[in-house]
């Protein structure tokens, strides 16, 4: 059973944070800046207690010898020895920033290429995957904006009926993520207004 | 009298309860079960018999369809005392557990826990209502997944409305009181919520909200549903899509001879006659012979040898086969094929086969992509010229070019991106930073991401070195990280002092710092730059921060994935410069006549990158459609 | 109030009464036939395997915290995770929710537990079952793949906010042959799902997988009031664009 005080409190914030962005004005306001904190205050110690009860599963699976338990392992001891040094050092200290970016950026980045290897990869058995003119209107699309977004055709702008089909093009996707980015933002009002009215409510209270 | 305990669970249960309270086993026998006769009332049987009576119990038969066709055989005479079969919901089983998936099907959701003497749940299948447990017309035969499903939808028309309005009753209550008071189960009867089975028939089966089996067709055009060369139908076979229902059409059948009519009591054996039946018949005895032949010649009573031996004959042999006709045989194969398949790996076996060359592959594109994108390193850049600069780079440079009418101008530098878009943001922002450095301008860092206040070190690392006038002890300030999203940053828009209490490295209250001394709202800042590497990021500074800019322009640099979505904006007036990208960041360095920048010097590598990716998607599609093709010429045989 | 947000309150003020009457006013014995999208088929028959099978059923969330904007992808996984895990509570295998933020890592984890709790089965509830695989996007993704390879998995439904990071979960599964079904309202994510996902979802269909799950009638209203909208606003930019055509704007 789910908490009647928790969607109350959740209706009333929701519905007073709406009210203020149209009438920004007076006690709304004041209201609106404090419930702002709030949120802000409360997102943080969500991050706090769902990290750690990240590491409590990577806990979990090294004491257990799970699978992957090496991995978490890892993570564990890890995160101990940043904690640590953040605790010790201090998250502004010069040299620990540095050894931060030294690790993250490298890593997170080779991620990426990576992934742009995997895209590659996709894009070569793209049409065994798929089939029908969906994906070759998809695939030439793929062709045409790379094309287009690398600037190697950047030179033939200046030559008037290609750069005014150029430009057209360029139209193109901008319309069709438009029409896309509207479906996505009625869908995403739905689904605030169902959280707004309590008619749906994640949190069990 | 006492407690009676359940044979299944051990649960004591009051003499006078009929049916378990913990696991729902009937623990009284209903009058004209033929299976289950009364100790009291049972005819005397031999002890042994008892025994085994007692140790081993029959098999519980089949539910209510196995008793029509054994209705049938006997010829429609219905024993004495057999009550109707309303008297005992059809599909109990005495003697074992109440069918938990009848129980769920029939209950709601939110009242699951049995009851002692309440019918265990609805039949799942009755000649009375054929269509409840039939799929629907039109709809083909059950697949493997539908079941599993189904218990979680088992009853389409009453259930999946009965919990959807449930759900809603409990989730949505003043809704549900708008409608009227009661919920939909109370105020509407119960025919409503369950169409007649003419009314199922005609709905298409796409209404999954009807659908009891959801018949889950292989589609032809989507490559995924089959593997590559599978044939639908091969795919459909391979999922177990072709499981025969020869079970249930064979239940309508009559018995072999052989098959005891349970209905029938047994008559009490006459034992000591069988067993004085079932002995040899008494030999009489004959004086022993004497052997005539042998080494053992004239001696009586020993082993006729001579007759022995004559008497050998090689053994029979016996066929092998076991007698069965066409069906038994048909059955049986069907029955193995559906083992094998169920045993046979040939899906993970085809899935190994498959990754290894997929990782070759892969390892063959990256060793391409790489070789592409350190090729401009060792011959020499070759990036086109860029001409023909976009508007919003034009805009950007004119909005930075703008703000050095304002002395010393103040520009809140915004880090909103991941760690992994670094190299690409810094590289695109460099021509823009190094503009603002040099007019000298306050810059005051707020990061949305929590790496984004050591990314902010990277950041000016790079652009400090083509600005030696720049001081960042005087003119800059590292605000640090602001939590909670589009609320921390409508927050920071409307109030920034009582947000951010403190520097992100010193540790001291920003707001007396020269760099951000007298800024109250973010209006009072002469630019916002926001970095970003995606259009949820950009889209949250235009939504939130915007309005209350009041004049103060909004610039952008984005990522490549985010730039042409963030353009909209930038055409709209929401912003007022963008720079998208390497290619925007090498515009930049055009237009700030800065041949030496970064984005310039990387162009060629990234242009590179881009070319090899269009000829591998060039390649892929001309060699899938040239396989297709010949897969076709030869399926055609032209 | 200038002009946009008069704009903005309009359509709030539609969407809230759209919501409310077709909630209000709809038979609830009424059965209504949406259109077939393949995916929501596939997925459906995905989980009954899954419940057969006692695999288990996967449902990521992405990296959007629940204070942002683009979140709201994320609450439709979490509204698709409370009704998978109150099928699969007849399963042995609870499914395994991830998710790249605190706020909707707690959020799952409270999905999970009322479902639980509504199906009667609360020995399910397991603290490892919704789990943070990572606090950044790229590490959620790096977090989420061995959980993937080892945890039994045979349907993946990937609805929130990813990046072009999501292609390489796509792919783990497709390794191990499962079943995956993806959606964001992410562009990027859309455009990388349909290269690389088995099921991919475009646009505003990802808003429309409770309803086929049949989490409730709220949802198959709003699926409604949705389809409305689009409606109302198809017809508000041809009476724009004629407008500007014609000069009168």
């Amino acid at each position: 059973m789910r908490s009647p005080t928790a969607a109350v409190i959740a209706i009333a914030t929701s519905l007073l944070v709406l009210i203020s962005y149209f009438v920004p004005a007076g006690p709304v306001l004041a209201m609106r800046s404090l419930l702002l904190d709030w949120a802000v205050i409360l997102a943080a110690v969500a991050g706090v207690i769902a990290i750690l009860n990240m590491v409590g599963v990577h806990f979990r699976r090294v004491r257990d010898n799970q699978p992957l338990a090496p991995y978490s392992l890892i993570v564990v001891v890890t995160f101990v020895i940043t904690l640590l040094a953040g605790l010790f050092f201090s998250p502004s200290d010069p040299q620990f920033r540095q050894v931060v970016t030294a690790i993250q950026v490298p890593v997170e980045a080779s991620l990426l290429a990576v992934v742009s290897i995997s895209l590659a990869y996709a894009a070569l058995r793209f049409f065994q995957n798929r089939k029908g003119l969906m994906a070759v209107t998809f695939a030439i699309s793929a062709v045409v904006f790379l094309l287009l977004a690398s600037g190697i055709l950047a030179g033939l702008a200046q030559v008037p009926v290609l750069g005014t089909l150029l430009a057209v093009l360029n139209r193109l996707p901008m319309a069709g993520a438009r029409g896309i980015l509207l479906g996505v933002a009625i869908g995403s009002l739905i689904a605030g207004l169902r959280i707004a009215i309590g008619a749906h409510r994640p949190y069990s209270g | 009298m006492t407690d009676i305990r359940c044979p299944i669970c051990d649960t004591l249960n009051p003499p006078d309860a009929e049916v378990c309270s913990n696991c729902g086993t009937r623990l009284t026998y209903l009058e004209g079960d033929s299976d289950f006769i009364d100790p009291a009332e049972a005819p005397e049987l031999p002890d042994w018999l008892k025994s085994y009576r007692e140790g081993d119990e029959p098999e519980p038969e089949e539910p209510s369809e196995s008793d029509d066709w054994l209705e049938s055989l006997r010829g429609a005479v219905p024993s004495e005392g057999m009550e109707p079969e309303e008297e005992e919901p059809a599909g109990f089983e005495p003697g074992k557990p109440v069918d938990w998936m009848a129980r769920l099907a029939n209950e709601p959701l939110a009242a699951r826990s049995f009851t002692p003497g309440e019918p265990s749940g609805k039949a799942p299948s009755t000649p009375e209502e054929p269509e409840a447990s039939q799929p629907e017309a039109g709809e083909g035969k059950e697949q493997p997944g539908e079941a599993g499903f189904a218990r979680a939808f088992p009853e389409p028309e009453g259930l999946a409305e009965q919990s959807s309005a449930e759900e809603t009753e409990e989730d949505s209550t003043w809704l549900d009181a708008l409608r009227g008071g009661p919920s939909d189960e109370e105020a509407s009867p119960a025919e409503e919520k369950a169409p007649e089975p003419e009314e199922r028939e005609g709905s298409e089966e796409a209404d999954f909200a009807g659908a009891r089996v959801f018949q889950m067709e292989p589609d032809p055009d989507s490559a995924w549903s089959a593997s590559a060369g599978e044939s639908p139908e091969e795919e459909a076979q391979k999922n177990g899509a072709d499981i025969p229902d020869w079970p249930v059409e064979e239940s309508g059948e009559p018995l072999p001879e052989s098959q005891p009519e349970y209905e029938e009591q047994p008559e009490e054996p006459d034992l000591a006659g069988e067993l004085e039946a079932a002995l040899p018949p008494a030999v009489e005895e004959e004086p022993p012979a004497l052997e005539d032949t042998g080494p053992l010649a004239g001696i009586a009573g020993v082993i006729p040898g001579s007759s022995a031996a004559t008497r050998f004959t090689p053994p029979p042999a016996y066929s092998s086969r076991v007698v069965v006709n066409d069906k038994q045989r048909l059955h049986a194969a069907l029955l193995e094929s559906l083992v094998h398949e169920k045993v046979a790996p040939a899906p993970a076996a085809r899935e190994r086969r498959r990754s290894r060359p997929a990782g070759l592959g892969r390892l063959i594109v990256g060793l391409i992509l790489i070789a592409a994108v350190l090729l401009p390193r060792l011959v020499g850049p070759f990036a086109s010229q860029l001409a023909l600069f976009p508007p919003e780079t034009i805009h950007m440079r004119e909005a930075i070019a703008g703000l050095s009418g304002s002395i010393p101008p103040r520009v809140l530098v915004v880090i909103d991106y991941q760690p992994a878009y670094a190299p690409e943001l810094e590289t695109a922002a460099q021509g823009p930073l190094l503009d603002l450095l040099r007019m000298n301008a306050r810059i005051a860092i707020l990061s949305t991401h929590p790496a984004g206040p050591v990314l902010a070190d990277r950041l000016l690392d790079a652009v400090e070195n083509g600005a030696d006038a720049f001081q960042p002890e005087e003119e800059l300030v590292n605000l640090g990280y602001l939590p909670g999203g589009a609320s921390g940053l409508q927050a920071f828009a409307l109030a920034p002092q009582r947000v951010i209490q403190s520097t992100f490295d010193t540790h001291r209250f920003p707001w007396q710092l020269p760099a951000v001394s007298g800024i109250e709202t973010i209006a009072d800042f002469n630019a916002v730059l926001v970095l970003t590497d995606s259009l949820e990021g950009g889209q949250a500074w235009i939504e939130q921060a915007g309005p209350l800019l009041d004049g103060t322009p909004l610039l952008m640099v984005a990522s490549a994935q985010a730039g042409p979505l963030l353009l909209p904006y930038q055409q709209s007036g929401q912003i007022d410069g963008l720079v998208s990208g390497l290619v925007g960041g090498g515009y930049y360095s055009t237009i700030q006549a800065n041949p030496d920048g970064p984005a310039l010097q990387r162009l060629s590598s990234y242009q590179a990158g881009l070319i090899v990716i269009l000829g591998i998607t060039l390649l892929g599609s001309l060699a899938q459609l040239a396989g297709s093709r010949s897969k076709s010429t030869r399926s055609t045989g032209v | 109030m200038d002009l946009q947000t008069t704009a903005g309150l309009i359509l709030l003020v539609i969407a809230f009464s759209l919501l409310v009457l077709l909630y209000v006013f709809t038979s609830p014995a009424r059965r209504r036939t949406w259109r077939v999208i393949t995916p929501f088929r596939r997925l459906r028959r995905s989980i009954g395997l899954a419940v057969e099978q006692g695999t288990r059923a996967h449902i990521s969330l992405g990296s959007a915290s629940i204070t942002e904007p683009d979140s709201a992808s994320a609450l439709v996984g979490l509204a698709s995770l409370e009704r998978i895990s109150e099928i699969s509570s007849v399963s042995d295998r609870p499914p395994l929710a991830t998710s790249g933020h605190g706020t909707l890592a707690l959020l799952s984890k409270d999905s999970m537990k009322a479902a639980y709790q509504k199906t009667n089965v609360p020995e399910l509830i397991d603290p490892d079952s919704a789990i943070l695989a990572g606090p950044t996007p790229l590490s959620y993704i790096a977090g989420t793949i061995p959980l993937v390879h080892t945890e039994n998995i045979s349907a993946n439904i990937l609805v929130g906010d990813f990046g072009p990071e999501v292609a390489l979960l796509a792919q783990a599964a497709g390794r191990e042959n499962q079943f995956l079904l993806a959606g964001s309202n992410s562009l990027p994510a859309q455009a990388v799902m349909y290269a690389s996902a088995q099921e991919p979802l475009i646009g505003e269909e990802l808003f429309a997988l409770p309803t086929y799950l049949e989490a409730g009638r709220i949802y198959e209203s709003s699926l409604l009031a949705q389809d409305m909208l689009r409606w109302i606003l198809i017809l508000a930019l041809l009476a724009g664009s004629v407008l500007v055509f014609t000069g009168v704007l």
